[in-house]
């Protein structure tokens, strides 16, 4: 004991002032590693329980989906007069998965309109379906319907029609649709 | 008697000195056990599965493989699951892992929305509004409660995208998870 007292009371020299140097950096060092092994101990609590199940290992698999069309009867549309109508009725068949409705549409091509109305059944009776509106029932996979398409040259319709002709194009969507 | 004699017995002496010392470290002592009630338990977290039942648009399906599913079905799969959180402070979460690991057609997945509930959900599941449950722990095993993973093809896909397709659901897991 008596030695440290002497020690201690003895001014510090440059030797001295190295050691306490030489301490402080390690107390520095010692801190650095202490905060550097906190965040490795942090990570090592992350090891928490788990439990896990599969929940299936089926494949889910998308159906196909078409359509076809055909002319059940096609109305003859030559030397038609102003205020005439002619009717067609198309067939609608549906392929693949699914249930569905369908859309019907027009396109011209050429300097004569006739009015075209569609009915959602085989005869032109009845609520007629608007073009671009969807069908009032759903069908099954795989189900037939048939639509009737009339065709109407307006009583007023121009002289310059006369001697002219058009073709016309009737286009049914069908559409995906739950039932 | 003889200085030799004299040598001897001194020497004798001392040994028979550090013979006696060696005892002396028999010191006292007590002890008692540092708790009565003796065994700790760790608690349980597991996860057990019951059997699925398939629905299509809320119609059983005998064979989920043989469903060729369209825009706007909804496929469901309704399993009954048994779960145990057992731990004092036991914190977990039940969820559905895996959706962002499915594999398969690419179009399909994008037009397949992944989701999962619990029926109820029973008193001891908070639903976390984000698709997963915040579990309670117990002293025992949860009565089995149906979760329902749902599939839902896009309505409004158009014309024929993500037909005749396939996703595989095998990266799809029920996940029970301790949290901190």
């Amino acid at each position: 004991m008596g030695v440290e007292s002497s020690r201690r009371a003895r001014p510090p020299g440059p030797g001295a002032r190295r050691t306490a140097r030489a301490r402080r950096g390690a107390a520095r060092a010692v801190a650095v590693l202490v905060l550097a092994a906190l965040p490795l101990s942090a990570g090592a609590a992350w090891a928490t329980w788990s439990a896990s199940q599969a929940v299936s290992t089926a494949d889910v698999r998308s159906g196909t989906f078409g359509v076809e069309t055909s002319w059940q009867s096609f109305p003859d549309l030559a030397g038609m007069m102003p205020g005439e109508s002619r009717d067609g009725v198309a067939s609608l068949t549906h392929t693949g998965d699914g249930t569905w409705r369908y859309r019907l549409s027009v396109a011209y091509d050429g300097p004569v309109q006739p009015t075209v109305t569609f009915y959602p059944r085989p005869t032109c009776t009845g609520t007629p379906l608007a073009a671009g509106a969807l069908s009032p029932l759903t069908y099954a996979r795989g189900a037939t319907t048939q639509v009737c398409v009339r065709y109407t040259l307006p009583a007023g319709s121009p002289n310059a029609w006369q001697g002219q002709s058009a073709q016309v194009a009737v286009t049914a969507t069908l559409e995906s649709r739950p039932s | 008697m003889e200085r030799l004699t004299k040598g001897a017995l001194a020497i004798g002496a001392g040994a028979l000195l550090l013979l006696g010392g060696a005892g002396t470290y028999a010191l006292w002592s007590d002890s008692q056990a540092v708790a009565e009630a003796g065994d700790i338990t760790s608690g349980d977290l597991d996860l057990t599965m019951g059997t699925p039942v398939w629905t299509l648009n809320g119609t059983p399906v005998a064979d989920v493989t043989a469903v060729r599913i369209v825009p706007g079905d909804v496929l469901a799969l309704t399993q009954p699951v048994t779960v145990t959180a057992i731990g004092d402070t036991l914190q977990s979460t039940l969820s559905v892992a895996g959706t962002d690991a499915l594999t398969g057609d690419a179009a399909l997945l994008d037009a397949l929305d992944v989701t999962f509930e619990l029926d109820g959900p029973p008193s001891w599941a908070t639903d976390n509004g984000d698709g997963t449950f915040e579990v309670a722990p117990s002293t025992a095993a949860y009565a089995p409660v149906d979760a329902d993973v749902t599939l839902t093809f896009d309505e409004a896909t158009p014309d024929q995208v993500a037909t005749n397709a396939v996703v595989n659901l095998s990266s799809l897991t029920f996940t029970l998870e301790q949290h901190l």
